[in-house]
């Protein structure tokens, strides 16, 4: 009683494993989405670059002092594992400041072999702004 | 020392499972909790990153892939109208299936990884992974290659397909990548494990799982045959194609990234033809939803099914990925699939086939409908806040909000999302409490019939 499957506008159903399978058309509405997504597909692989576009940023490094400052410094002195920093030029003299970042201080490391004179200074520059 | 038992493997594949579930969601709760109290159970065992691939490794391959073992060792002898080729076999796989489990489980504790997503195992739990999975597909193969029907029914191509997916998939993610040298290579290997596990085992089973149950639970006739070939053919096409995707906007030529994008939005095709299909099969028994909780699962599923097919096509799409990429909302579309979609339609096997193993119905009705609320719920709340909370948190990076201050903006959506799991958690219970009083209250049963019979003799 198995009809071969090509019969696809047969309305009468097959019977496979005591399961009846119908013959169905496949919805109109299914057809059109499927062409949509093959158009588009086609499109995206002709004419997209596959990645986005990101313009590189416009004055770089201008302030890289905050940068490091948020990136490192941060991670303690924003959580409450070590003391807030704000202000902190007013209660410490410059050269104080320069040698904790250099060489550490109680449970803080030191991180001196990780900059440069010139970034420590820019750090420095961005502590005083920082309230 | 193994038991032939006819249904022995599939019944005892499930019970493995569902012990699995229970372990994996707690590690996945786990993994929640730390997110709120770091401090939790902070030793060198339950460190956050052991746990989080603990939790993954878990619910996927030991979890989701032994429910889908159990219903496939009952499904397959079904549709082949045959035995299942060694029952024996069968229950020795399961043994060791579960030892190198056992052992990846361990080894992740212990910080062995291979820091691949959904391959995080040692290389020496995956080769032995491999034989296991190995004699699995064998053993169902050969029961295929017995059957007594002969046509292939759509659900025996999806697992057919699946078991050979599997061992594919796990060879390519797992092995080349240990002797290959540069990092984006590795990691396209890596992601093509990562997201076939997905696509050509868990979504192939599970598709495979609701096309057997709906038209038993329903009693309707599967709606259209040309659907059920459009969307086999359609996803074993194009789902390979889908890894790239993973690291869209990433230092990967833009001819891979497209390749990997345009097949993840090809996939509507296959989808929306298979959901068609299911709802085609589905009209004029939507009311039985209310009574019977199996087809419950299985449409709920279906419609999980249907939302993490959306959002996943849209987020290949680099101007979405570049907003939601690493953040929150990631982990909650991550769990729409395994969990939404396709551990739904497994409770709805478990919920289907152990009552024909037993010969019993399923003890309490109560605690099925309380697994299907809680779960559903659970996974609502759980998964709105992880989305809500990828959201916020993507546009707060784009601002340039400082990293730390975006970190303390997540806590209520962290916390919502704890709430949430603990109802999946907890829904988990129910099944796990009311497969263990069928099954007892079946045996005994059975031996009072017995009994009663001995007597009446």
């Amino acid at each position: 009683m198995k009809k071969e499957y090509q019969q696809h506008d047969s309305k009468e159903a097959d019977i496979v494993s005591d399961i009846k399978i119908e013959h169905n058309r496949v919805p109109k509405l299914l057809v059109a989405v499927f062409y949509v997504v093959a158009i588009w597909a086609i499109g995206y692989a002709i004419f997209m670059p596959g990645k986005l576009a990101v313009e590189p940023a416009a004055a770089p490094q201008d302030n890289k002092g905050e940068l490091i400052f948020e990136g490192t410094c941060l991670s303690c002195h924003a959580t409450g594992a070590a003391p807030d920093l704000s202000g902190v030029t007013d209660r410490m003299p410059e050269e104080d400041i320069k040698n904790v970042i250099k060489k550490g201080r109680n449970t803080m490391p030191a991180i001196g072999h990780l900059y440069t004179e010139k970034e420590i200074e820019l750090v420095y520059e961005y502590l005083k702004d920082y309230r | 020392m193994f038991t032939d038992e006819k249904w022995s493997s599939s019944k005892n594949w499930f019970i493995a499972a569902v012990f699995w579930i229970i372990i994996g969601m707690s590690m996945g709760l786990l993994t929640a909790t730390k997110q709120i109290w770091p401090e939790l159970l902070n030793n060198r065992w339950f460190t956050y990153g052991h746990v989080r691939s603990a939790h993954v490794m878990l619910v996927i391959y030991a979890w989701l892939s032994m429910a889908y073992v159990g219903s496939m060792f009952y499904m397959i002898p079904k549709l082949a109208k045959t035995k299942v080729y060694s029952e024996k076999m069968g229950n020795f796989a399961l043994v060791f299936y579960n030892i190198v489990i056992l052992e990846g489980f361990f080894a992740l504790l212990l910080g062995q990884t291979e820091v691949i997503e959904y391959g995080e195992f040692p290389l020496w739990v995956d080769v032995q992974l491999l034989v296991a999975i190995g004699l699995v597909a064998y053993n169902l193969f050969k029961t295929v290659g017995r059957r007594q029907e002969k046509m292939l029914y759509v659900s025996l191509w999806y697992f057919l397909g699946s078991l050979l997916w599997l061992p594919l998939t796990w060879i390519v993610g797992n092995f080349p990548a240990q002797w290959i040298p540069s990092g984006v290579q590795q990691g396209l290997m890596g992601w093509f494990l990562g997201h076939n596990a997905i696509g050509l085992w868990m979504t192939t089973v599970g598709v495979g799982q609701i096309y057997y149950l709906l038209p038993k639970l329903t009693g309707r006739p599967l709606y259209s045959h040309q659907l059920s070939m459009i969307g086999f053919w359609a996803i074993a096409t194009f789902y390979v194609w889908n890894g790239p995707h993973h690291l869209m906007n990433g230092p990967i030529p833009g001819w891979i990234s497209k390749a990997g994008v345009i097949p993840s939005i090809v996939l509507l095709i296959p989808v929306w033809a298979v959901l068609a299909n299911f709802w085609g099969t589905m009209k004029g028994s939507w009311s039985q939803t209310r009574t019977s909780v199996p087809l419950r699962f299985t449409v709920a599923g279906t419609i999980f099914y249907l939302f993490a097919c959306l959002q996943g096509p849209l987020q290949a799409l680099p101007s979405v990925s570049s907003v939601i990429k690493f953040t929150h909302w990631t982990v909650g579309h991550a769990h729409m699939g395994p969990f939404g979609a396709f551990s739904f339609t497994s409770f709805a096997a478990i919920y289907y086939i152990l009552p024909k193993i037993v010969g019993r119905e399923m003890f309490s009705k109560r605690a099925m409908e309380a697994h299907f609320w809680f779960s559903t719920v659970g996974f609502l709340v759980f998964a709105f806040s992880l989305w809500i909370a990828g959201v916020v948190q993507g546009f707060a990076w784009i601002e340039g909000v400082p990293f730390l201050q975006t970190v303390l903006m997540m806590e209520p959506y962290v916390q919502g999302r704890a709430i949430g799991g603990t109802m999946m958690y907890v829904a988990q219970f129910f099944l796990a409490w009311n497969m263990y009083k069928t099954i007892k209250l079946a045996k005994l049963e059975k031996k009072q019939q017995a009994q009663q019979q001995a007597a009446s003799a």
